[in-house]
């Protein structure tokens, strides 16, 4: 029994942390939020350090599956407020493996050749079949840094392939350079991470883009599995990014002066400081079991997820929100990184399941499934607990 | 990172399950079981069960065994409190010695102490109560008044604590007083232990807004003792306190987790026996979001017991990380009882063994209440956590 991290986990956090805080830094950030296209740099950069295919959801990796290796990247790409798609990648290379069509795609991408992004959303995308394959009409969401990707890995419905809409899904791998679909500006609140919808309009899939398979409820588990994945370590970005925003705040108050003294001095302060302490060490605590319960393929491991994602959802969004108020008027201004990371926070809170989708994932099995037994008894000796 | 327990582990927990089945009291926890009126009966009960405890093999079962312990390690400790916690077992009379004094004793007892006062207490022989708030010092504990003198070759105690659960029931008391008034104040205190047979203690019963009464004032009035039964050294009595206060706020956790589950548990049973507006409350969404949040950090406090007991086994104590966890559940159960008088609306007002919830989820309203105040205040415990932890200024 132990539950912590080991040397190599530690370490791999630490060279991480050290790259992105030289790599990544909040010039980087601000530069790319005026101008929002994928640095090569980076992406080689993490391709040199093997990041990109760090999951392997069949347990074949150096350290099985690999997903607490991911979680700690991910809250270093949320600490300092990564723009690339390093969380689409992870997630969508793991789903990639698993078909070996794909492996020519899956080298490329683990190589640094292409960046690779996910349509999270598929609003009414469909494939109709045609002499050569497919033709796919319709509009995908939730796109992150589609513009600029190489390759989107999106659901889309084969008609006719599945009892239910939902069976239909089918997984396919599109090219964002056609001319057969417009990428748009989704205008995300944030500006670190930019999304995209995405109309197809005619637009034709080779049978060698299909996934693992057509439709038959295939493309609805690969992506159930690559949601769940992505909640996550989208829950451990969360964490990297309210851990930033308080240890920079608290920071702040030892050095900002009034009434005479440094205002990290005064309890008010003092206390909302160690609030925001308790969420994140509560979020990374629910995030780190998460991740352990899906590496051992522990039977808990979808609850443990939803626990974790609404959890840091609207612990992300307290923190974040608080680091603002601790800041005082300086604070509010767009100058201040603050409201970097509540921006952040927030798009990170509402995608891939906000915290009532997840509650309510978790009031299924805490209020249905939960079997009655007898009520438990008033006379029941209390003792003054210590 | 690996949070399974192993086959012998396993086995162990076993054998404690069977155990607890078979030696708790018959409807025990259970509206069937009757609770004398008068408190020394109700202390018997208790005792007895401390002494079973002793018997089967689960008390003290991570000290050692010159001590009378089992010597295994904080994990097969864990195991029995959760396994406990699952069965709602009796804590026992003993709660303040065995993890508060015994640990303290442990930590900074001569080994004359160690033997003279740890076998007895695990025997259920001599139970504890524990002497360190007074009335002008709760949160600033070492603002503590009474005072010990040495006359002669002995330790005259005089001054009032408070708040001193179980001491109506103890044999003994582990009590700060104040030995030096010209060092500063954390530097003059000492640590004693006090027999409560001794002439001039005065027992006073407090009762608490549950109607409990579990905690008491104590007066000390010339109280004499021997020069030995000081611990960790005169004026050395803050270091101490502080280790004992560690151990108040970190441990228990997953047992108490289990107890918190189990409470939870009722809730949902209590919310789908209720209707509002002619929906079940257990259907309807703002009741499960609220449910489902308080279920999460429940698991959440599970989480960090396993974080807290890994620490324990690696680095063998607690740092202020204790504070946060007992921030978090005092919190959280204070939020459960909330939401639990939340879920019975205007059912709320009413305790009786008739009524729905049998006064259970009250209970927790009103008992958490405390929770947030002893062991150190939530604000003592932010405090803690702003200085020591994220290093804000005092």
């Amino acid at each position: 029994m132990f539950f912590g991290l080991n040397d190599e986990e530690k370490m791999l956090r630490k060279s991480v942390r050290d790259m992105f805080k030289n790599k990544n830094t909040i010039e980087h950030v601000r530069s790319f939020m005026e101008d929002q296209t994928i640095s090569q740099d980076m992406q080689k950069l993490l391709s040199d350090q093997g990041l990109l295919g760090i999951i392997d959801l069949d347990g074949s990796g150096e350290d099985g599956k690999g997903i607490v290796n991911a979680i700690l990247v991910a809250q270093e790409a949320g600490r300092h407020l990564l723009t690339y798609p390093l969380l689409e990648t992870m997630v969508g290379v793991s789903a990639l493996k698993t078909c070996s069509n794909h492996s020519s795609l899956v080298n490329e991408i683990e190589n640094g050749k292409k960046s690779l992004t996910i349509a999270w959303v598929n609003i009414d995308a469909k494939a109709r079949k045609t002499d050569h394959g497919y033709s796919l009409d319709g509009t995908l969401r939730e796109v992150p840094f589609a513009k600029d990707a190489d390759v989107i890995l999106a659901n889309v419905r084969v008609l006719g392939k599945g009892r239910t809409p939902d069976e239909e899904e089918t997984l396919v791998v599109i090219n964002p350079k056609s001319t057969n679909l417009v990428i748009r500006d989704a205008n995300s609140i944030d500006l670190t991470y930019p999304l995209y919808d995405i109309s197809l309009l005619n637009y034709h899939l080779d049978e060698s883009a299909i996934v693992k398979g057509v439709g038959m409820g295939r493309g609805k588990y690969l992506m159930d599995q690559m949601r769940k994945l992505g909640a996550l370590l989208l829950s451990a970005e969360l964490v990297g990014c309210a851990e930033r925003a308080l240890y920079d705040t608290v920071e702040y108050t030892k050095q900002r002066t009034q009434f005479g003294k440094v205002i990290g001095s005064f309890q008010a302060m003092k206390h909302m400081a160690a609030d925001m302490y308790l969420k994140v060490e509560s979020g990374k605590a629910a995030v780190e079991y998460a991740a352990w319960a899906l590496d051992s393929d522990n039977e808990e491991a979808d609850l443990a997820i939803s626990i974790a994602k609404s959890y840091t959802s609207n612990a992300g969004i307290q923190v974040c929100g608080d680091a603002i108020q601790m800041h005082g008027g300086i604070g509010f201004t767009w100058e201040n990184d603050m409201h970097l990371f509540f921006k952040r926070a927030r798009r990170s809170a509402a995608v891939l399941g906000d915290s009532y989708f997840h509650h309510e994932n978790i009031a299924k099995v805490a209020i249905d499934e939960f079997e009655d037994r007898p009520v438990a008894r008033k006379n029941a000796v209390k003792l003054v607990e210590v | 990172m690996d949070l399974a327990f192993n086959e012998k582990q396993e086995e162990y927990r076993q054998q404690a399950r069977e155990w607890l089945i078979n030696n708790i009291p018959e409807g025990w926890g259970t509206p069937v079981f009757e609770w004398p009126d008068d408190e020394a009966e109700r202390g018997k009960i208790l005792r007895n069960w401390d002494r079973k405890l002793y018997e089967g093999g689960y008390a003290g079962i991570s000290w050692p065994k010159e001590y009378g312990g089992q010597g295994l390690t904080h994990v097969e400790e864990i195991i029995y409190d959760e396994e406990a916690g699952k069965l709602n077992a009796p804590g026992g009379i003993n709660v303040i010695g065995k993890l508060l004094f015994a640990p303290t004793l442990l930590l900074f007892g001569t080994e004359e102490q160690k033997q003279r006062f740890l076998p007895p207490l695990l025997k259920g022989d001599e139970v504890w109560c524990q002497g360190f708030s007074e009335p002008n010092a709760g949160s600033d504990l070492a603002a503590i008044q009474t005072r010990a003198e040495l006359v002669g070759d002995r330790w005259v105690i005089n001054g009032q604590k408070v708040w001193t659960s179980f001491a109506h029931h103890a044999e003994w008391c582990f009590m700060l007083a104040r030995t030096d008034h010209d060092l500063p104040k954390h530097k003059g205190i000492t640590l004693f232990l006090v027999p409560m047979n001794s002439e001039g203690i005065t027992v006073r019963p407090l009762v608490q807004i549950n109607g409990n009464r579990d905690f008491n004032e104590v007066f000390f009035d010339h109280v004499s003792i021997p020069q030995e039964n000081v611990v960790g050294g005169v004026n050395n009595g803050w270091n101490v306190a502080m280790g004992t206060l560690g151990f108040e706020r970190g441990t228990l956790a997953l047992g108490r987790q289990v107890r918190f589950q189990n409470e939870f548990n009722t809730l949902v049973q209590i919310s789908k026996s209720l209707n509002k507006n002619g929906e079940n409350i257990s259907q309807n969404s703002y009741y499960r979001q609220k449910l489902a949040e308080l279920f999460a950090e429940i698991r959440i406090l599970r989480y960090h017991g396993l974080k807290t007991i890994s620490q324990l086994l690696n680095e063998g104590k607690l740092g202020p990380e204790a504070s946060l966890q007992k921030l978090f559940w005092s919190t959280m159960h204070l939020n459960m009882g909330k939401l639990g008088l939340e879920v019975l609306g205007e059912e709320g007002p009413y305790i009786g063994k008739e009524t729905v919830g049998r006064g259970v989820l009250q209970e927790i309203d009103l008992g958490s209440r405390g929770e947030t105040i002893y062991a150190g205040t939530s604000q003592i415990q932010k405090n803690i956590i702003a200085e020591r932890v994220l290093g804000m200024p005092r």
